[in-house]
């Protein structure tokens, strides 16, 4: 240790004394980070130039000129041809053509060169036009939800009404079966009547045939004594007599036969009773079929009746809709996970501050890439710088020849580096803190340790990289192709998704890569106990790095 | 006083196509070695190599301190031809800073600046930076920086390159004065007389040979030259040529 302060001091001293050092290395850095920051606007995207070509339609462009004016100054086309030619000359950045088929199509035209920035203001087009489009079918969806209801009361009265002929045909029914079954007394009394009636005439008949024959024989009988009679005492004396018991039996005859028409006069009403009881039976057998056909078409009502309650319930659902479900049966809203504090905060004041709120979260979620970009350009050209001095310092050839000085100068390179660059990572930490409203203090401590392990990890490559080459412009060479290519295969620029499985691993556990997901992880969710794994590989990295520096200066003997 | 003693057996190095060999002389306490040779002979690349900042091909280089073996780097005060010293420090820092670097307690750093400067009369130089020094000024600093330590040895390599008479009159005085506490000092120059005055002992290296001092007395009676800086001066102005069996 006795080594390293005096080192330490002396690069320190020397470094601040050098004012052009001083100012290459930190102040205009600083300035360059400045300006960088106080670019970003934090109100959103400054207003972009949109083209709209809308002709021989009906749609409403002043209404999407309304909506898009907070991001936008829209210009009119003839035709999309003319809003393209512009948008090759970079005075458009999205043309909008609106036609018109069964439903109005948007066909928006963007310069896919400039993707980073098109895509966001594709982005609002996109969801301001939804907007609209949702406020249009929202109004559809209202008359229809009105009509439905009037549907709905009708059906009601529908099926009141049924209830009620439900109920008539029930009382038709309950007549019917009075109906029946007084006919059916009525044949039975009708019926009772004839049998008895026939009993009547069979008994009349009886009686009349026994006494028409009683009849008979006493005639003949009377005939034949009147005729021994005769024989006995002339003909004179009995003519009177057989003239009067001819009279009497002809009176008798005719009796019968008024009898016999009498009962033929009973038979038939008889049978003409027995006709109406078949007509009662007939007309019973009707009403029966009657009523029954009722009962169908009461059992028709009813099943009438069912459909409509199962209509209704079935459209019960769609009744109790709002037009906005109505319109979006299935919503997907993308929500992000991360919602910046400030937009948290400003949920009770105005809506300016609420845009504010909502522009901040792409710009948190852009300066971790900003911060580690710049923790990777300082560490590793100043610790270029800090090793190439020493190197090619004068003092150099007299420090060399001092026992166990191999350690002790790159630990004092190495710390040099990282209190040189500990100002400026501090300063972007500050502007993240002021100006992009990211609580990065908030844990503090294990931000500290990611940046101080990734700085290291840098620094002690740089050393390891300058002690190989030795020679500064060389050096610096090879660092800007590095440089490059940490970029590339971090996921700044290329997300390593896109990298085959195996190029993609690797990356993956490249140090800015592991350090930016632990970055993201605490500051963004807190999550610093599932960092802890990150700062592993980071702490791995840099105890692999430190022998390989040594080794390579003790090859290279510088 | 301690006994000192640098003993160099039979090295051989090398630097890039040229190599030195046969290198072999021993110095002792208050012993005053000049390192001769023509410009580009390599002089500096045997200077690097019994400082340890090269590693010799082959052969030893031994240091003794009362007759115990010590690593060389421990006792060696190293003046390179070129200023090197921390440029934007001050002479104060720059002593400083080695003074710590060869564990030199504090107070005893400032009492040895105090005497250096006062010595190698710097004392106006003290808190300038050695940007600001002039060129005698800065050989003056180097070689205080590299005395800070007090070593036992004391190497410089041409340190008269670039400096008056009277700044070289001066060193030479402050080295002997040096020499005459018992120290080593190795020293290459081409200034072949300050070396005749100054030096006991001698080596030269010549197309990549390296002769001693006896051997170099015995060329100069075989070449029947009246003195080391005569038979140097034909030498190296091709009037003789030397014999490499010299």
């Amino acid at each position: 240790m006795g080594k390293i302060f005096p080192l330490i001091n002396s690069s320190l001293k020397g470094f601040i004394r050098n004012r052009r050092a001083v100012f290459l290395l930190v102040i205009f850095p600083l300035i360059l980070i400045s300006v960088v920051f106080f670019s970003f606007n934090p109100d959103g995207l400054r207003k972009v130039p949109i083209g709209i070509v809308s002709v021989n339609n009906d749609f409403d462009v002043s209404e999407l000129k309304r909506v898009l004016s907070s991001f936008s100054s829209t210009s009119d086309y003839n035709t999309i041809e003319d809003c393209i030619k512009d948008l090759k000359k970079y005075n458009q950045y999205t043309c909008i053509e609106i036609l018109k088929q069964n439903s109005y199509i948007f066909n928006v035209y963007f310069d896919n060169t400039q993707e980073s920035i098109i895509w966001e203001i594709i982005q609002r087009i996109k969801t301001n036009v939804d907007l609209l489009q949702k406020e249009r079918t929202k109004e559809m969806a209202s008359d229809f939800l009105e009509k439905f209801s009037l549907t709905m009361n009708k059906l009601d009265i529908f099926k009141v009404n049924l209830k009620q002929t439900n109920s008539e045909l029930d009382s038709y029914i309950y007549e019917i079966d009075g109906s029946i079954e007084k006919l059916k007394t009525s044949k039975k009394d009708i019926s009772d009547t004839i049998n008895e009636m026939d009993q009547d005439i069979y008994e009349m008949k009886t009686l009349k045939s026994n006494y028409e024959a009683q009849k008979n024989n006493y005639y003949s009988s009377i005939m034949f004594k009147l005729d021994e009679i005769e024989a006995l005492v002339g003909s004179s004396e009995t003519a009177g007599l057989r003239n009067e018991i001819n009279s009497y039996n002809s009176f008798a005859g005719n009796y019968f036969n008024e009898m016999d028409s009498r009962i033929s006069k009973y038979e038939i009403a008889s049978e003409k009773g027995k006709n109406y009881i078949s007509e009662i039976d007939s007309t019973i057998t009707k009403m029966e079929n009657t009523k029954k056909d009722l009962y169908l078409y009461k059992s028709k009502l009813d099943k009438t009746e069912n459909e409509i309650t199962n209509i209704q319930n079935y459209f019960k659902g769609v009744g109790e809709l709002d037009p906005e479900t109505m319109v979006n049966p299935i919503v997907i809203y993308n929500k992000p996970v991360y919602i910046p504090e400030v937009e948290a905060e400003i949920k009770n004041l105005n809506g300016e501050k609420a845009e504010r709120g909502f522009n901040m979260i792409s710009l948190q979620t852009i300066y971790p890439n900003i911060l580690f970009l710049i923790v990777l350009f300082l560490s590793l050209l100043i610790s270029s710088f800090v090793c190439l001095s020493e190197i090619n310092s004068p003092a150099n050839q007299r420090i060399k020849l001092i026992k166990g000085i191999s350690i002790p100068e790159i630990i004092s390179i190495y710390t040099t580096s990282l209190i040189i660059i500990a100002l400026p990572i501090f300063c972007v930490l500050l502007f993240g803190n002021i100006l992009f409203v990211i609580n990065i203090f908030k844990n503090f401590v294990f931000v500290s340790i990611i940046l101080f392990l990734i700085s290291s990890i840098f620094i002690i490559f740089e050393i390891s990289l300058a002690y190989l080459i030795k020679k500064k412009s060389i050096t610096l060479l090879i660092t800007t192709f590095i440089l490059v290519f940490l970029i590339f295969f971090s996921g700044f620029l290329l997300p390593i998704e896109r990298m085959s499985k195996i190029a993609g691993y690797i990356a993956s556990i490249f140090p800015m890569k592991v350090a930016l997901s632990a970055f993201n992880k605490i500051v963004f969710y807190n999550e610093w106990n599932s960092s802890i794994t990150n700062i592993v590989i980071l702490g791995i990295w840099f105890a692999i790095l430190i022998p390989v520096s040594l080794i390579i200066k003790k090859i290279k003997q510088v | 006083m301690e006994n000192i003693t640098l003993q160099v057996n039979n090295i051989t190095t090398s630097y890039k196509n040229f190599k030195i060999s046969n290198v072999s002389f021993q110095v002792k306490n208050g012993d005053i070695f000049g390192l001769l040779g023509r410009s580009g002979s390599g002089k500096s690349t045997l200077i690097k190599t019994l400082i340890g900042l090269k590693k010799q091909n082959e052969g030893t280089i031994k240091v003794y301190v009362n007759n115990k073996e010590t690593p060389v780097n421990e006792v060696i005060g190293y003046c390179p031809q070129e200023n090197s010293l921390y440029p934007f420090l001050t002479l104060e820092e720059n002593l400083i800073t080695f003074g710590k670097l060869y564990n030199v307690r504090k107070e005893v750093i400032i009492e040895r600046i105090d005497l250096l400067l006062k010595k190698l009369d710097l004392q106006n130089a003290r808190n300038k930076k050695i940007t600001q020094l002039s060129g005698g000024m800065k050989k003056r600093a180097d070689l205080a920086v590299a005395l800070i330590h007090n070593p036992d040895i004391l190497i410089l390599d041409e340190p008269f390159s670039g400096l008056d008479i009277s700044i070289q009159r001066f060193i030479w005085n402050f080295l002997k004065e040096f020499s005459s506490k018992g120290k080593i000092i190795i020293i290459s120059s081409h200034i072949l007389g300050d070396i005749k005055r100054n030096c006991n002992c001698f080596g030269l290296i010549y197309k990549g040979l390296f002769y001693g001092t006896q051997e170099l007395i015995q060329s100069i009676r075989s070449y029947k030259e009246k003195d080391i800086e005569s038979f140097l001066e034909k030498l190296f102005t091709r009037e003789l040529l030397l014999n490499e069996e010299v």
